[in-house]
This record gives C-alpha cells, sequence and structure tokens, in this order.
C-alpha cells in the first residue's frame, strides 16, 4: 500500500513543483511530464503485481473519529488503476511536445498542476472503500477535469462545455450521494460491506439512482450530452485521459455498486443492458454525423461504454440465472474492454491532437491526404481504427469476442433473458459495423485522397515525444489482438474478485478460448506473408509507375471533387432519422448561370434537444414559481431561520 | 491431407464460379456467351502487366487487396469443403470469420 501512495505523492508533488517553476517554461514541462509520467510508472508495477495477489491490501487514516479515510486495492480496483496509470503515463509524455506555447506559461503551468490532479484522484476513485472517501475523490476528479476542459477559456463554446460538464457531474454526484445516503439510512455507517444487508427494493433504488449517478460521468446515452461537448474544448492529452480512463470510473462505480449491494437480481442486468445497447447503437449513429473529429471520437466513447455495459449487463445476467461461465465471460469481457478503449481511444485522441496541433482545425471535410505528410500518425490512426471497428487481429475484438461467447451461452436461456441476449448480439453487430463505416468515413477523408487545403497540404509531424506514445498505444492493440492469454488472465483475476463465488470454476476453458484467437491470428499474419511474398514474386521485374487518376476523360480535376465526410454517411444517417434528426440548409442550385451555393447539415442529438424540453424547461419553471421565496426582504428570512429552528426542534 | 487437397482445390477452381454464373445468364439470354476459362485467361493476362498506381492512393490502396484475399483464405481453412471437416476450427470460430471477412 505504502509504494500505492508513494507513487500518488510524486504525481502530486510534479503537478505542483511545475506551478512553482511556471517562469522557466521547459524546466514547468520537464519536472510535470518527469513527475506525472514517473509516479505513473511506479504506480503501473504496484498495480500490476497486485493484480495478482490473493488477498487485497487495505489503508485506513481515522480523522476526528467519525471522519475515516479508507483505501483498499483488491484485483478490480488494480485492474482499473493499471488503465489509469498506463494512460497517464503516455499522456504526460504526449503533452511534452503538445503543450509548447510557451506565450501561455501560467495557463500551461495549471493545467500540469490538474492533470496531476485528477490522476490522483482517479486513482484514489478506484481504491475508495468507504462512502465517504468515494464521493470526496469523486467531486475532486470531477472538479480538476473541470479546470482542464475550460483550458482555452477564451472561446464561448468552450466556457458553455466547461459550464455542461459542471452541471452534470454535480448532478451526477448528487443522485451518487442520494443512493449513498440511502445505503446510510438503512446500515447506519459509511462502510461499503454492510451494504449486501439492505431489502430488495432499497438496493433496487440504490442501484437505479447509482446508476444514473456514475452513468453521467461515463457518458451512458441519454447522460452523455456533456461528453461531446467537453471533450474537444479539453488539450488532445487530456481528452485521452478523460475518454480513456476517467468516464471508466463511472463503470468502476457501477460494478462496484454492484458487487456491494451482493444481489445477484435478473433486473440489474436487464436494466444495464438495455441501457448499454441504447447508448451503443445511438452513440455511433450520431459519431457517423459529426463535422468535429474530436466530438465524433466523444461520441464513439459513448459506443463503447454501450459495449461495455452490455459486456458487463451479460455478466450480471449470467449471475442472475447461475450460469457461471456466462457471467464470467460477460464481466471478462467488459472489463478487458475496459483497458482495450482506454488503449484504442487514447491513441486516437492523441492522433487527433497531432491533427489539430499541425493543421489548427478540427473540422474532418478541411482536411484531407494528411498520411502522406503524417506516415506514423496516419498509420497508428489506421490501426486504432480498426480496433475501435472490433476487427481482428487486433484488441478490440477479443473483448467484444468475449462478450458475443456470453451472449451465445445466454441464448440456451428462456423468455426475457434469451430476448436480451439475442438484442445484445443484433446490437453488438450493428455498432461493429457502423463503427467500421463511421472509421472508413474519418481515415479516408483525412488521411486519404488530396489535400483539401494549403495547411493540410504543407504540415509535418515533428514531435518526438507525441509519436513515441501513438507508437506504443498501436503496438499494444496488436499485442493484445494476438496475444491475449495475458490480458485474459488480468480480467479473469479482477472478475474473481467480484465476490461471485466462481473460484471453483476452472480457467482453461477460457485460456483455451484466447488462445484460439491467438492461433487465427497467427495464421492470418502466415498467410498474409505469403501473399505478400507471392506479390512480390509477381511484380519483379514488371513496371509500376505512378500517375494521376484517371477523370474520365475531364481534365481539370479538382480537390472538391472527393468524397466529403458528410456525403459518405449521408445514406447511412438517412436509415437512423428518427432518432438522429438532421437539419440541413441548403439553397441549391438556381438560375442559368449558377451562383455560388452552400450546403450545410447537423445532427441533433435527441437527447440533447429533448433534455432541454423535458428537464431543463420543467426545472426552470418550478424554480420561478418558487421565486417568491427569495424577496430580499431581511426580517422575513431571519424568520425562515427561526421556523426552520423551530420545526427542527419539534421533528428531531 | 484429404482436407489440404480440397482447399487447394477449392482455391484453384474459384475463378470458374463466377464464369459458371456468367454462362448461365447468357444461356438464359439466348447467347453462347463467354468461355468457362475465362477468368483463367484474364488472371494469366493480368499477371504479366505491370501497375500504375494513382499519385492520390496510398499504401491502403496496396494492402486493400492483399488483406481480403488473405482475409477470404483464412476463413476457407475454417470452412468445411465438400462434407471434410476443416483445417482448423474452435468454438466461437464463426465470429472470428465473420468479423475477418469484415476486415477484407
Amino acid at each position: 500500500m505504502n509504494l500505492f501512495f508513494v507513487s500518488l505523492a510524486i504525481i502530486f508533488g510534479g503537478g505542483l513543483l511545475s506551478l512553482i517553476f511556471w517562469r522557466q517554461f521547459t524546466l514547468m514541462k520537464t519536472v510535470g511530464v518527469v513527475a506525472i509520467g514517473g509516479g505513473s510508472l511506479l504506480g503501473l508495477i504496484d498495480a500490476g503485481t497486485k493484480i495478482f495477489h490473493s488477498k487485497p491490501s487495505a489503508a485506513v487514516f481515522n480523522y476526528l473519529k467519525t471522519f475515516s479515510l479508507a483505501f483498499q486495492i483488491d484485483a478490480l480496483s488494480a485492474f482499473f488503476l493499471v488503465a489509469i496509470y498506463a494512460i497517464c503515463l503516455l499522456a504526460a509524455i504526449y503533452s511534452y511536445h503538445y503543450m509548447d506555447n510557451s506565450q501561455r506559461a501560467v495557463r500551461t503551468a495549471g493545467n500540469y498542476f490538474f492533470f496531476s490532479l485528477l490522476t490522483v484522484f482517479m486513482a484514489l476513485v478506484v481504491t475508495a472503500s468507504n462512502m465517504i472517501t468515494f464521493m470526496l475523490a469523486w467531486e475532486i476528479m470531477s472538479l480538476s477535469s473541470f479546470f482542464l476542459v475550460v483550458y482555452t477559456y477564451e472561446a464561448g463554446e468552450n466556457r458553455k462545455a466547461g459550464y455542461l460538464y459542471f452541471v452534470f457531474s454535480q448532478v451526477g454526484a448528487m443522485f451518487i450521494l442520494a443512493a449513498f445516503g440511502l445505503i446510510y439510512a438503512h446500515t447506519g455507517n459509511f462502510g461499503f460491506a454492510d451494504a449486501a444487508t439492505l431489502p430488495h427494493t432499497a438496493k433496487i433504488i440504490v442501484f437505479v439512482l447509482a446508476f444514473i449517478g456514475l452513468g453521467s460521468k461515463a457518458g451512458v446515452f441519454p447522460f452523455h450530452v456533456w461528453l461531446p461537448h467537453a471533450h474537444p474544448a479539453a488539450s488532445s492529452h487530456i481528452s485521452a485521459v478523460m475518454s480513456g480512463v476517467m468516464i471508466k470510473t463511472g463503470i468502476y462505480g457501477i460494478v462496484r455498486i454492484y458487487v456491494m449491494l451482493d444481489w445477484h437480481s435478473p433486473f440489474f442486468g436487464h436494466f444495464v443492458l438495455v441501457a448499454g445497447m441504447v447508448s451503443g447503437v445511438l452513440g455511433v449513429v450520431y459519431a457517423l454525423g459529426q463535422h468535429d473529429l474530436k466530438r465524433l471520437l466523444a461520441y464513439h466513447s459513448v459506443e463503447n461504454i454501450g459495449i461495455i455495459l452490455i459486456g458487463i449487463g451479460v455478466g450480471m445476467l449470467g449471475a442472475a440465472v447461475d450460469n457461471p461461465v456466462m457471467a464470467v465471460l460477460g464481466f471478462a469481457g467488459g472489463l478487458l474492454h475496459v483497458l482495450n478503449h482506454a488503449i484504442f481511444k487514447s491513441l486516437l485522441f492523441m492522433g487527433a491532437g497531432m491533427v489539430l496541433h499541425k493543421t489548427g482545425t478540427r473540422t474532418i471535410d478541411l482536411l484531407g491526404g494528411l498520411i502522406k505528410k503524417m506516415k506514423i500518425t496516419g498509420t497508428t490512426f489506421l490501426i486504432g481504427s480498426l480496433a475501435i471497428s472490433g476487427l481482428p487481429p487486433l484488441n478490440g475484438f477479443v473483448s467484444e469476442f468475449l462478450v458475443y461467447m456470453g451472449s451465445f451461452r445466454g441464448m440456451a436461456l428462456d423468455k426475457i433473458p434469451f430476448a436480451m441476449c439475442l438484442l445484445a448480439i443484433v446490437s453488438l453487430a450493428i455498432i461493429g459495423g457502423l463503427a467500421l463505416a463511421c472509421f472508413t468515413k474519418v481515415v479516408g477523408v483525412v488521411f486519404q485522397g488530396e489535400p483539401r487545403n494549403q495547411v493540410a497540404e504543407n504540415t509535418d509531424e515533428k514531435g518526438l515525444t507525441m509519436l513515441v506514445p501513438m507508437l506504443i498505444l498501436a503496438a499494444a492493440c496488436f499485442v493484445i489482438g494476438a496475444f491475449p492469454t495475458f490480458f485474459m488472465t488480468m480480467a479473469l483475476k479482477a472478475v474473481g474478485s467480484l465476490g461471485l463465488d466462481y473460484g471453483r470454476i476452472p480457467l482453461e476453458p477460457f485460456f483455451e478460448l484466447t488462445g484460439n484467437i491467438t492461433k487465427g491470428v497467427l495464421l492470418f499474419f502466415a498467410v498474409f506473408l505469403l501473399v505478400v511474398a507471392l506479390r512480390t514474386l509477381l511484380y519483379r521485374g514488371k513496371t509500376v509507375t505512378r500517375s494521376g487518376t484517371w477523370g474520365c476523360g475531364f481534365t481539370k480535376p479538382t480537390v472538391k471533387m472527393q468524397y466529403t465526410g458528410s456525403s459518405y454517411a449521408a445514406s447511412i444517417l438517412e436509415f437512423f432519422e428518427p432518432v438522429a434528426p438532421l437539419t440541413e440548409n441548403d439553397p441549391g442550385i438556381r438560375k442559368r448561370f449558377p451562383e455560388k451555393t452552400h450546403y450545410h447539415s447537423h445532427v441533433s442529438d435527441v437527447a440533447e434537444l429533448h433534455m432541454d424540453n423535458v428537464v431543463v424547461r420543467p426545472v426552470l419553471a418550478l424554480f420561478e414559481k418558487l421565486r417568491w421565496l427569495q424577496h430580499g426582504d431581511i426580517h422575513l428570512y431571519i424568520g425562515y431561520i427561526l421556523l426552520a429552528i423551530v420545526v427542527l426542534l419539534f421533528f428531531v | 491431407m484429404k482436407s489440404i487437397i480440397f482447399l487447394i482445390l477449392a482455391m484453384l477452381l474459384a475463378p470458374v464460379y463466377s464464369a459458371w454464373i456468367l454462362k448461365v445468364k447468357a444461356w438464359f439470354g439466348g447467347r453462347k456467351g463467354s468461355p468457362l476459362l475465362i477468368n483463367y485467361y484474364t488472371l494469366i493476362k493480368l499477371f504479366q502487366k505491370g501497375s500504375v498506381y494513382s499519385t492520390s492512393t496510398t499504401l491502403i490502396f496496396k494492402l486493400g487487396p492483399m488483406i481480403s484475399l488473405c482475409a477470404a483464405i483464412v476463413v476457407l481453412m475454417f470452412l468445411p469443403v465438400a462434407g471434410q471437416p476443416p483445417l482448423f476450427s474452435f468454438s466461437g470460430d464463426i465470429i472470428l470469420l465473420l468479423y475477418l471477412l469484415g476486415l477484407g
């Protein structure tokens, strides 16, 4: 446990020191990067070994008797710690060349400070073992990430994004607090352990309340509204951390609450599955309609949270119907997807960050042909795209494969669980297909084709520390995709700590499963090498030349004559019109000698639209009616206080 | 052993399949149609040629056909051909296969 706190102290110290050294720009950055990176590396090693410990380690700090801070690292916590530390380490390295504007020294120092705070308190959230500690760490984590979101606060939209994020995280925290309050009302202490003694109806209410609160952080539909606003606003390495691991603390919370309540009701499974399927499918549909690269990636986080929830839901369903294999497969798939998503999503955000940093734009339709100038960024982004689409031989496939296998087990059940598993399989397939369409759009429009303007044409990818993390993450995608057995063991250890009492089921079949994936992938590589060899053999001694694309006799092709992101996605979006209303602004081509025209489209998010009508307006109207309470008359205010005291005297 | 022979046969005979479809279509149209070995002639002709790539394309353009060929071959290895057991198989391999085809 000591090593854990030492690593946190180093990280936090790095943040403080970079605040102190803000005048020396390079020194400040170096201190921040080395301390946050070094601390994360230490923590990563520590957490990596702790996964394989059979006994959880714990620490308690008592403060004023009633206020005790308690931490505990079991395999589940350690699993999430591994993801958090690994991504924070790489994001810290990435930030060295990314934060290169020495005009904004103070702000950069602040960025490092809040980054270190965010890292520390994410680690504390997943290790907290009582409610007070959890809420404290949760709030500081939310606040520090809020300051990171409003990094460029001059832009009005960023302030709006920060405000939205702030409201969502506070309302979410209220829901969690309400859930914890209910538990406290029954058990009379702040520990997690006694929650299992709650009556069943209370458990359902607690779970739903906590799910709403934690889900608003995780970005579960319809509480994801802040996500596509906040991620583009933050700087890219922070987006990588927030999207890669911070939203996963919500998933951790959901799993932890489920373990705490210790009641394997099918209701939980169905609830989580439905939430997962809805966010998965809608997340990817909205992603297809985006024009902003980072916003698009943010919607893909909603989608992947959906996949994770489908996995966990299948696991819960398996636990409810006493099917240990299905439960373990579902939970392991969901947890492994947490790690996988952390890896490829931060890879993609770093790639998008490189594009933004060099070209100054996030608009997909303004970019093009970047892979010629950005070889490494383009290639790693392509690998990340294939991974997020869940294609073999990359890591996204492995976790989706496990979830599929878990769902197939559920096909043997009857009635509602059967229908749920069927729906899970169908929605996983839809998600996979649409994600593939979405990323062919991104890779095709941004990195392929011809550059659409001067900036996209004259760019480079300098910045060693930005390239290295991307290469590491891309390699990790391949390693997990080809040799998942080790990572599967990690996930199984984490599942083992869920207290499902499945210690007795043999693990060999699961390793056989991952071994088979390895076999299939190696076979694929072997065949691929063979085909490459065959190709070079056949091309030997033949002329291979390059020339312009044949324009079917049209002699003056321009860069405008390419697919744009909007046109590529249009046919799919048409199908999803009911859930993704499309507003178009297109005057069309008029007059005999056509004038300049334009086309603008925007896909609205139904959750955002209805959040305004269903929640915000009624709440505002209600408070408008209660306005008479606040009239500015000090005498009546004192009267309120007196009234409150009298009422308290009578009732307490 | 038999499986391997069938696998190789399946790969070698694949071009006849689409030629056969063409032939049947032609018959229905009352025409004579192209010869059954048309695809082999085309392949032989193409193998003797070089290539011209557009300047707009990148490495992915060259990788594309290779990857999809690989995916098809690997999938073929997992599928039973003519009643023979496949070369490789495991439970849930169908998902891997479908996704491999997706990759292609």
